[in-house]
């Protein structure tokens, strides 16, 4: 069992929690051996945000009605946009240091599938424990009989947009390995990003449907009862502290994790030249 | 006729190097390794750099995003970037099949030449992927 550090809920604009999450990972991957810990961190948005995919154009958003008066901010990380609105966002930084007391293997580049395992595996648990049943996508991208393919089919003829390999715009009407769906709805999606063998994963619980993406229901809306964030946060830590044997005790960013955050926030997701880079 | 892999020069962060005579100048022609694509798994997009960009050894050049994650590429020399491989990008499904001659992403003419005795050699570079795969 190793620490961690748990930073509790709150809510910032787009461009400062794009930032804390790689000033965290940042900080992480540069700061010396022994001098890092996992970082878990839940997160809400201080207004309605659409968040696009590292490598999405931003004149894709045009396509998509219904969030285009939202803010907008890049992410660091992959896949498709995401309309921040009625969720729980996390994010796990887990420094390179630490990775080999928590993996029999770890890899320096690309995804680390274990990450995924326990955040999600620990995030169905807890649903399950708030009365939301869901399961983990294990086949790979394009199911067809989910929920969510069959309204972005019907979007689609709305106005939404197909990208480059026939990817759906939003991250929440696409499907890869690990996502998770309940009644066939997709309503969890996460992504990785690596810094210098470093891992940033962060993944939205939807918990009930937004107006600026009525198409997309929430863990609210498919059971009787309410998922609230307080409670859904409370059951992840404790399942995944379980699950990554990490012992996750409360703090707060570092003065130069704060310092870093706030540099990134204006040079990179506050910078509209950042936003329109693609 | 196709690169012989176990000539090449290899990075720790899985960058392989070709290094040339240009002109009397040393000039690396730099990809990324079969072992990195194979962890990639499938890429779905690459970022590449411009041309006349001085690079500083270990510093990001580029990104590619994979099947959940997107991870930077880092220069295993310095120097100035001569040419980009810009068909690569738009092809990456041919990266699999070919990474050591069409799998080609810039070539840098070299300005440290003494980080190249810091690049492993093949067996070295095969020994650590075992170790950390």
């Amino acid at each position: 069992m190793i620490d961690g550090r748990l930073i509790s809920l709150e809510s910032h604009d787009g461009p400062t929690n794009m930032a804390i999450d790689q000033a965290i990972l940042e900080s992480s991957s540069t700061a010396g051996v022994g001098l890092v810990k996992p970082t878990l961190r839940f997160y809400g948005w201080s207004e309605p945000t659409l968040s696009l995919g590292y490598f999405q154009g931003l004149n894709q958003r045009s396509k998509h009605v219904a969030s285009q008066s939202l803010a907008a901010v890049r992410r660091s990380t992959g896949g498709g946009a995401i309309v921040h609105d009625r969720e729980l966002t996390y994010s796990l930084v887990v420094p390179r240091e630490c990775q080999p007391k928590l993996l029999e293997r770890a890899s320096a580049i690309g995804a680390v599938p274990e990450f995924y395992d326990a955040m999600h595996q620990a995030i169905i648990d807890s649903l399950a424990e708030l009365g939301c049943r869901s399961e983990m996508h294990g086949v790979s991208d394009h199911e067809v009989s989910d929920h969510n393919l069959e309204s972005n089919r019907d979007a689609n003829t709305d106005g939404l947009t197909q990208e480059r390999s026939e990817e759906p715009f939003l991250c929440f009407q696409r499907r890869s390995s690990w996502d998770i769906v309940a009644s066939g709805y997709k309503i969890v999606g996460s992504a990785q990003r690596r810094v210098r063998g470093s891992v940033l994963q962060h993944g939205s619980v939807l918990l009930s449907s937004s107006p600026s993406a009525p198409q997309l229901p929430g863990a609210s809306d498919l059971v009787s009862t309410r998922v609230a964030s307080p409670d859904l946060s409370r059951a992840v830590v404790e399942r995944l502290a379980e699950r990554l044997r990490i012992r996750w005790i409360g703090g707060s960013l570092e003065p130069n994790e704060r310092a870093l955050a706030s540099q990134i926030r204006e040079q990179r997701f506050a910078d509209a030249a950042w936003l329109a880079r693609r | 006729m196709s690169r012989d892999e176990k000539q090449l020069l290899y990075a720790e962060s899985h960058e392989w190097v070709d290094v040339t005579e240009v002109g009397g100048a040393k000039v690396a022609v730099v990809g990324i390794s079969a072992f990195a694509i194979e962890q990639l798994n499938d890429l779905v997009y690459m970022d590449l750099p411009a041309v006349g960009r001085v690079l500083t050894r270990g510093e990001e050049f580029g990104e590619v995003e994979s099947v959940k994650a997107v991870s930077p590429l880092y220069a295993p020399v310095g120097g100035e970037i001569l040419e980009v491989h810009s068909d690569l990008a738009e092809h990456l499904d041919r990266l699999k099949e070919d990474p050591y001659e069409f799998g080609w992403i810039m070539k840098v003419k070299i300005t440290d030449e003494d980080a190249i005795g810091l690049l492993l050699d093949h067996a070295a570079y095969e020994k650590q992927c075992s170790e950390s795969s």
